[in-house]
């Protein structure tokens, strides 16, 4: 066949109209999509009914309301409350993770019991029946005060069934973990001599004067800090904040002063220095509602002079004096302290200058100042019955020496348990119950911390994950999750009225767990005598409903309560010190304001260099480590692979030769890590700033083996006027590696 | 148009005629800016590369891609009132970085999680937040977070960057809400969307999604779980606007209240930064915020916003809201000489 010009052009047409008109080209697309796709593993989630539990969220002292969405009964997302008085409608990262702690795989899922260091899984009947076997011999051997409870708040029906639980079977320790709260309550009570809870009116304030606080970085709670700023800038709302290290609060606010870390106590007298210097303090409140204001005023103007302070703490006179002013005439100023999450006491001496900067320019109890909150009263149950060993055992000392002579003040200090463990020829505990808290992870100085809870012949956990607390222990009673209890959340954290929240189950618990307030209750009945009497209640449920009484019914429909006829006592009214009125000195705790700053533990001819931790909203540093959504939102520049940036300024790298990324050595007194660098403008040189809240051992995959955990190169330091730990940083060394 | 069954034809433009992706756009635009010009080119008058005078005049002497544009800002004028154009605007003065908006859209949009996620071009993330920095040393040093969904940018008539290369037509411009829609099963992971979104919204599946024993019981039936193999975005949260509609319509009523169908993330945000809603209905928050002008591409009118790329002229529906010049100035990219801050 002959191949003319003509026939081949027809045939190059042709068959191009014929490849543009032909389904193939299309199909095959089509096809290659269905072939490389429909995997059948691929999960397709069933549809059912819709519905929607409100709640409230437990996961740090915050207290928002929550909505949990169902499919049939299944979690599929929780969101934020719409009109709840602490959140209204947002939530933060953690509260919106909460379906993967629920069916997360870290879940503790029956009780356990350690054998041989192994864990194997017993009946409920056996573990409760075990431990109140032990528990039984103890105190039958005189034993009794050698039992002690850890637990994340003392406020609410199931801190309080322990507490009652310990005290009738003859204990007196009770152990809260460790906060600014214990600084703020402390401040409270030598100050206003009250005891109370502090409330911050922020919504009301138009000029905050941060002292390191993370007001968005998760300080007090975090939601109700995040509306709050959001009304600061749509009212045009002054925020400075103090704190040496660009923070997400420091980035947001009007004015970031880059202190010298520590020295934040005599940067507060410097302000109320010049404040008193040019008369600018409210004198109506100094003058007729205080006492000792001339006996502390004299060491304020004697010693803290603009261009003294300017020294110690590296703000210059000029921002300092500026400052002063800009504080003292604004119309509703606060001054708010207690460095990033909040999470550790801090320096008493320093609360107490904060606290006096709140007074002079008189907002206590007023509208956008500090109030003070009583503490939830709604717990009234029938007064207790001791025998005498329970008696005797109160009578003993606390083993933290809380109250003590040497700690008068102090009502809990976590801070000293493991040094008094470890420091004692035989343990002075020998049961350790752990409740919502996760110490061995939280407790600064990890190593020390684990030696310590070596030592305790029995350590019984009540976590419902396998945290590195829970790893230790040698008996496991897992709690419910949030979400699949009831438990009342007496607000705590910073919000201006009395709240209770309440926790209510949104699913049926998923694994053979127990409620803790079920398991106290258990063990009381099977202690017998008064113990038993003690909890007449047939389950914790039975309990919380007659407990909140006439509050019952509005918390189970509005998920709330909330006092909102509460205003806090005038200032007539307010002062329950001796003298009736506010006390600027306080002769028991020396409270003159001598400035000496905390000195982080180390010594400057070895350690050059100062390493901070920060916190942030992404990092969870406390009892709940991050969830997979919540880890995923790290950045790279706070974690790679498995390797923690830590930052420093590009003047500290340089003479190290360290560069973005490189790895480095970081060392402390406390310990050691290989770390990589961030270089990072916002940061004081000198300082090297450690992310908190990763480096954990135990949880899943998605967590364990991130970073390094600060308290694995950070010890405590106690504050000579409180006990608490008032650490604030330690001396570091960075090497190139 | 559809051949047999199953089959289609990809739109017109990006098989046959004029070249409509971005890059050449890009050129074009080049060319325009390249004047040596000192001054920040106002958009307003240079956008899409185009000097458009205030008021719109034809005078005919428009190249092939100035006449779709032209087009495309005429049609634009003529639907404004009919069609939704959802879109949104942040506050970036409100945002504190907090990331509940990420969290919040992988809760609602199952979106998978590997155990390690700090290879942020592998990770899969609808909603990201980005720190930008100003650039200058302590104590001078400023950052701001910018959270980042998919812009649903509507370019000249909805030829988004991405709608126009996508060969299995797996994501497309919706004409009545404004909503760039990407259909996983349609698509068979040739990536070229990802390489012409100028924001890098999407991301692509390297591994098969896998959740951990028990997990998959939190997975929403009202989003597909996506695949291995496929590209994947932000819509929007477009089955709550379905949701919503399918509510509407059961009350017996044709349209929605701004609050019925809301994001995700806006919902989520503790700051209340974010505001979602209808930028063609003069009621709602962010219209009022954002004012926008719908006869130059919906640039806005209040000083405060921009948009990211905005001289690009995709068109992106997202705005954001700042009063630090330099912020805003992070949203494009200019020459040294262009700006001065
Ligand atoms: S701030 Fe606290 S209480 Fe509120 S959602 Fe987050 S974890 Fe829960
Ligand atoms: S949730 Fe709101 S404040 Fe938090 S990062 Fe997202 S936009 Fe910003
Ligand atoms: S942002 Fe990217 S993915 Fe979204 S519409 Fe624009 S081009 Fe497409």
């Amino acid at each position: 066949m002959k191949i003319d010009r003509r026939s081949f052009l027809s045939f190059v047409i042709g068959g191009a109209a014929g490849t543009a008109f032909t389904p193939l080209p299309w199909k095959l697309t089509d096809d290659s999509a269905i072939w490389t796709q429909m995997w059948p593993w691929t999960p397709v989630p069933d549809y059912g009914e819709v519905s929607y539990v409100n709640s409230t969220c437990t996961l740090c002292p915050g207290g928002c309301g929550i909505t949990v969405r169902k499919i049939e009964e299944r979690v599929v997302k929780i969101e934020g409350l719409s009109g709840h008085p602490v959140n209204d409608g947002g939530l933060c990262l953690l509260g919106l993770s909460g379906a993967q702690l629920l069916y997360g795989p870290r879940r503790v899922k029956t009780p356990l019991k350690k054998v041989n260091g192994k864990f194997r899984r017993i009946s409920w009947d056996e573990a409760i029946g075990e431990l109140a076997t032990k528990l039984a011999d103890l105190r039958a051997k005189g034993g009794s005060h050698k039992v002690a409870f850890i637990a994340a708040s003392d406020q609410g029906t199931l801190p309080e069934l322990i507490n009652r639980f310990l005290t009738v079977y003859g204990s007196p320790n009770f152990i809260r973990t460790p906060s600014i709260l214990d600084s703020y309550e402390l401040t409270l009570d030598l100050m206003h001599g009250v005891q109370a809870l502090p409330g911050f009116d922020i919504e009301n304030t138009d000029f905050v004067l941060s002292f390191g606080s993370g007001l968005l970085d998760g300080w007090g709670s975090p939601v109700h800090m995040f509306r709050a700023n959001s009304s600061w800038r749509d009212r045009k709302s002054t925020v400075v904040q103090i704190e040496p290290r660009l923070s997400n609060t420091a980035a947001k606010s009007d004015k970031w002063i880059p202190i010298k870390p520590g020295t934040e106590g005599a940067l507060a007298l410097g302000l109320a220095h010049v404040i008193i210097k040019e008369s600018l303090y409210k004198k109506d409140f100094v003058h007729n509602y205080t006492i000792g204001f001339e006996k502390w005023r004299r060491p304020v103007v004697d010693g803290f002079s603009p261009d003294i302070v300017a020294k110690i703490t590296d703000v210059d006179q000029t921002t300092i004096t500026d400052l002063a002013r800009k504080f003292a005439r604004a119309s509703k100023p606060l001054a708010v302290c207690g460095r990033g999450r909040g999470t550790t006491p801090g320096s008493l001496k320093e609360f107490m200058a904060v606290h006096a900067l709140n007074a002079l320019v008189g907002n206590l109890n007023m509208a956008g100042g500090l109030w003070t909150i009583p503490d939830a009263d709604y717990i009234d149950w029938p007064e207790l019955e001791m025998d005498d060993t329970a008696s005797t055992g109160m009578q003993k000392g606390r083993i933290d020496g809380a109250g003590s002579q040497n700690y008068p003040h102090a009502r809990y200090l976590f801070n000293r348990l493991s040094e008094v463990i470890n420091s004692a020829s035989s343990p002075p505990i020998d049961v350790l119950g752990v409740v919502g808290s996760n110490p061995v992870y939280t407790a600064p100085d990890t190593l020390s911390t684990k030696e310590a809870f070596e030592k305790i012949p029995l350590v019984v956990s009540f976590s419902s994950y396998m945290d590195e607390t829970a790893e230790m222990a040698d008996l496991i009673l897992p709690n419910h999750i949030y979400l699949e209890r009831y438990e009342d959340v007496p607000v705590i954290s910073g919000i201006k009225y009395p709240l209770i929240g309440l926790a209510k189950p949104v699913i049926d618990p998923q694994f053979n767990t127990k409620h803790t307030g079920d398991v106290i209750i258990l063990l009381a009945q099977a202690l017998g005598g008064f113990i038993a009497n003690a909890f007449p209640w047939e389950s914790y449920e039975a309990c919380l409903e007659e407990t909140l009484g006439d509050k019952w019914e509005t918390l189970l429909q509005q998920g709330f309560w909330l006092n909102v006829s509460f205003s806090p006592p005038s200032w007539a009214k307010a002062f329950e010190t001796a003298s009736g009125k506010f006390e600027f000195v306080n002769d028991q705790i020396d409270a003159l304001p001598r400035f000496s700053s905390l000195k982080p533990e180390g010594k400057e001819a070895s350690f050059p260099l100062v390493l901070i931790p920060y916190d942030s909203m992404r990092l969870q540093r406390e009892f709940i480590g991050n969830p997979p959504f919540v880890i995923k939102t790290v950045e790279d520049t706070v974690l790679k692979a498995n390797d923690v940036l830590v930052e420093i300024s590009p003047d500290t790298a340089r003479p190290l030769g360290l560069k973005e990324g490189g790895y480095a050595e970081l060392s402390t007194p406390k310990g050691s890590a290989r770390v990589k660098v961030h270089i990072y403008d916002g940061i004081k040189p000198g300082l090297v700033a450690i992310p908190a809240g990763l480096g954990h051992t135990a949880y899943s995959k998605y967590l364990a083996g991130k970073g390094v955990n600060i308290n694995s190169l950070i010890g405590p330091v106690e504050d000579p006027a409180s006990g608490h730990d008032a650490a604030w940083g330690i001396r570091a060394k960075l090497s190139k590696a | 148009m559809q051949f047999g069954s199953g089959g289609y034809l990809p739109p017109a433009h990006s098989t046959f005629g004029g070249c409509g992706l971005p890059h050449c756009q890009i050129a074009e635009k080049q060319k325009t800016y390249d004047n040596g010009s000192k001054k920040l080119p106002d958009p307003s008058i240079r956008l899409n590369g185009v000097n458009w005078p205030a008021k719109i005049e034809d005078d005919g002497a428009r190249s092939p891609i100035e006449n779709r544009q032209f087009k495309g800002v005429l049609m634009e004028k003529g639907k404004a009132k009919k069609n939704k154009k959802f879109g949104m605007v942040i506050d970036l003065d409100k945002c504190t970085g907090c990331g509940s908006c990420m969290v919040a859209c992988m809760a609602e949009n199952n979106v998978s999680f590997r155990e390690d996620e700090t290879d942020k071009l592998l990770s899969v993330t609808w909603m990201r937040v980005y720190k930008l920095t100003n650039g200058k040393p302590f104590p001078d040093s400023e950052i701001c977070y910018l959270p980042r969904p998919c812009m649903h940018c509507e370019a000249d008539h909805g030829h988004s960057p991405c709608v126009s290369v996508c060969p299995a037509t797996a994501t497309d411009y919706d004409m009545n809400t404004g909503i760039v829609s990407q259909i996983y099963t349609r698509c068979f992971g040739c990536r070229y969307c990802m390489a012409a979104c100028p924001y890098q919204v999407r991301v692509f599946n390297w591994y098969d999604p896998v959740w951990p024993d028990g997990m998959e019981k939190m997975l929403s039936p009202n989003v597909s779980v996506r695949m291995r193999g496929v590209v994947e975005k932000c819509s929007f949260c477009f089955h709550r606007y379905q949701l919503a509609k399918d509510k509407a319509y059961y009350e017996g009523r044709q349209d929605l209240e701004e609050d019925e169908y809301q994001t995700a993330c806006t919902q989520a945000c503790p700051a209340s930064a974010i505001t979602f809603g209808n930028l063609n209905d003069p009621d709602h928050a962010i219209t009022q915020i954002v004012r926008p002008d719908h006869q130059l591409g919906g640039r806005s009118k209040n000083p405060r916003a921009f948009r990211l790329l905005e001289r690009l002229g995709a068109n992106p529906k997202v705005y954001y809201l700042s009063n630090r010049e330099w912020v805003r100035h992070s949203g494009d990219n200019y020459r040294p000489d262009e700006v001065k801050l």
